[in-house]
């Protein structure tokens, strides 16, 4: 099956959350939820854009950088665009970016 | 006994399928995906890198391979064979590249010295926000001395302290403090004096958790003082993944990296299997003792409401052999008696009033199966639970036999069957 890479910024935790879970759960009969899409994703939350500085008891003396953004990463299973609800938190970037697939080069598969 | 209808024993493989040994006429061969790339351990004991869709028959400490089926894992550290690289920071140490043989043959392991007998480590920070469980991992072998040392750190003095010794080839020291808790550590070795030391932790809830690495010629904690001044180790293939235990090592060079689930299916068809009798046999091993959330393999329909599973749970060592006809529970044995984590053999026989549940020679428990499936129900057997494509319900665990016989076997025959 083909595949696409996409990344995403979010608004929030919550909302990414929310837009996975729009992407297909079911309920079992003990009550536990499970995907019922194909699809791989990595949560990477709010990424480092500057690192923080930190003393020998790794107490901070400079703060890092965060994105205020939530990142997230997907590998679309047999999906040729942005599913419903998705594009508009799609990013296009020119470089692999911080994280990657193994062997998946999101450059030559991107959405 | 006569030869089961699907019989594999993990040898053949191409890109996106596993061949079984029976039938012949590739009706009981595996569909195999995974979508990235991922390591084994190759026949001559070395690491290796396979494209994706390539199934993984992996050697480790074993004389015979089997089909390792993994979850999804991220490997957090940025340079994972670079201990010098830009987010690796040194308190008293050097680093010289690619030194000597590392676990995948290439010459790429770092001799890691201390240059002074104060407190010396190399440090890589992983950003975070609450407490979190991570597994941390590391290849290390002997260098000047016996000593080896590593602590995961929050803010001070919360951590887990680990102290691995060579000559005895055990972690002899595992040790939280104040809000780290640790929850195991394992020692793997790799041959040729490689070792792979892990150990799992849920750390406190400080924004930034450290990983310390430090060779010593003496015993003590990372910041304690040794009697040498020159004590060098090897190190190689750093890891820390965010779940309860170490899975095959992944790359890293300069930004994390995901190495995605593998999944099988599709092996059988209607016509092969008996659905109104049969035996399920498989003899494998879970990757953890407590599953995160159950998991397992079956032999069902397309739309898995009706199936024959040998699944894990999230209960310490259960294994649980379920049966249902059209989602209607016919049979549920379990049982606990068993490491998981050790290749068991298992077996379920069904018949109509009758499903019997094996493991190593023992008769777990019969139960009734007062429903048996119509003719023709039973159409493959796949690495999941109710046909789920959840990776979180993927079997995670290594496969050496399995096989499907189209009649109950006697119970002489499936205590002769599954005894080790």
């Amino acid at each position: 099956m083909e595949i696409k890479l996409g990344k995403y910024e979010f608004k929030s935790e919550e909302q990414a959350l929310e837009k996975i879970r729009d992407l297909g759960v079911d309920t079992d009969f003990e009550g536990n939820e499970y995907r019922t899409h194909k699809h791989a994703i990595v949560l990477l939350g709010h990424i480092v854009l500057e690192q923080g500085e930190y003393d020998e008891n790794l107490e901070e003396i400079k703060a890092p950088v965060l994105s205020e953004k939530y990142h997230v990463d997907v590998v679309w299973n047999g999906l040729k665009s942005h599913p419903y609800g998705w594009k508009t938190y799609s990013v296009d970037l020119e470089s692999e970016g911080m994280h990657q697939f193994a062997g998946v080069s999101y450059l030559e598969n991107k959405m | 006994m006569e030869n089961p209808k699907l019989a594999l024993i993990p040898s053949g493989y191409q890109s996106g399928t596993v061949y079984s040994i029976l039938p012949t006429d590739g009706v009981g061969d595996f569909d195999f995906s995974r979508n990235s790339e991922a390591t084994r351990v190759n026949k001559d004991g070395l690491i290796e890198t396979v494209n994706n869709n390539v199934p993984r028959l992996d050697w480790l400490n074993s004389d015979c391979p089997s089909l390792l089926l993994e979850p999804q894992r991220t490997n957090l550290i940025l340079f994972s064979e670079e201990f010098s690289g830009s987010n690796w920071v040194s308190v008293g140490t050097s680093i010289t590249s690619n030194t000597i043989t590392s676990p995948n043959g290439q010459i790429t392991a770092d001799k890691l010295q201390r240059t002074s007998t104060s407190a010396c480590y190399r440090i890589h920070n992983i950003y975070k926000s609450g407490a979190i469980t991570y597994t941390t991992s590391v290849f290390i072998k002997k260098g000047s001395d016996d000593y080896f040392s590593m602590r995961a750190q929050g803010s001070y003095p919360s951590r887990v302290d680990i102290r691995f010794r060579f000559d005895t080839e055990q972690i002899y020291y595992a040790q939280s403090t104040s809000n780290f808790t640790l929850i195991n550590s394992d020692v793997q070795n790799y041959s040729n004096g490689w070792y792979r030391i892990s150990f799992t932790y849920t750390t406190d809830t400080h924004s930034v958790v450290a990983v310390y690495f430090s060779p010593r010629a003496s015993d003590g904690n990372i910041d304690t003082v040794d009697i040498s001044s020159n004590s060098f180790a090897y190190v190689w293939g750093a890891q820390m993944e965010q779940e309860i235990y170490p899975t095959s090592y992944i790359k890293t060079t300069g930004s994390i990296v995901t190495r995605l689930h593998d999944f099988i299916d599709g092996a059988g068809s209607s016509s092969l299997f008996n659905s109104l009798e049969s035996t399920f046999f498989v003899e494998m091993a879970a990757l953890v003792n407590s599953q995160r959330t159950s998991n397992g393999i079956e032999l069902a329909d397309v739309s898995g409401q009706n199936r024959i599973t040998l699944q894990y749970d999230a209960f310490n060592n259960q294994i649980r052999c379920d049966v249902r006809v059209s989602n209607s529970v016919q049979a549920l044995i379990t049982t606990q008696s068993f490491d998981v984590t050790n290749f068991n053999k298992m077996a379920i026989t069904y018949k109509l009033n009758e499903v019997k549940f094996y493991v190593n020679g023992q008769l777990i428990s019969t139960d009734t199966l007062v429903n048996t499936f119509a003719p023709n129900t039973l159409t493959e057997v796949r690495s999941t639970i109710a046909g789920s494509s959840d990776e979180f319900i993927n079997l995670k665990a290594k496969i050496k036999d399995l096989r499907v016989y189209n009649r109950a076997l006697t119970q002489e025959e499936a205590i002769e069957l599954t005894t080790t």
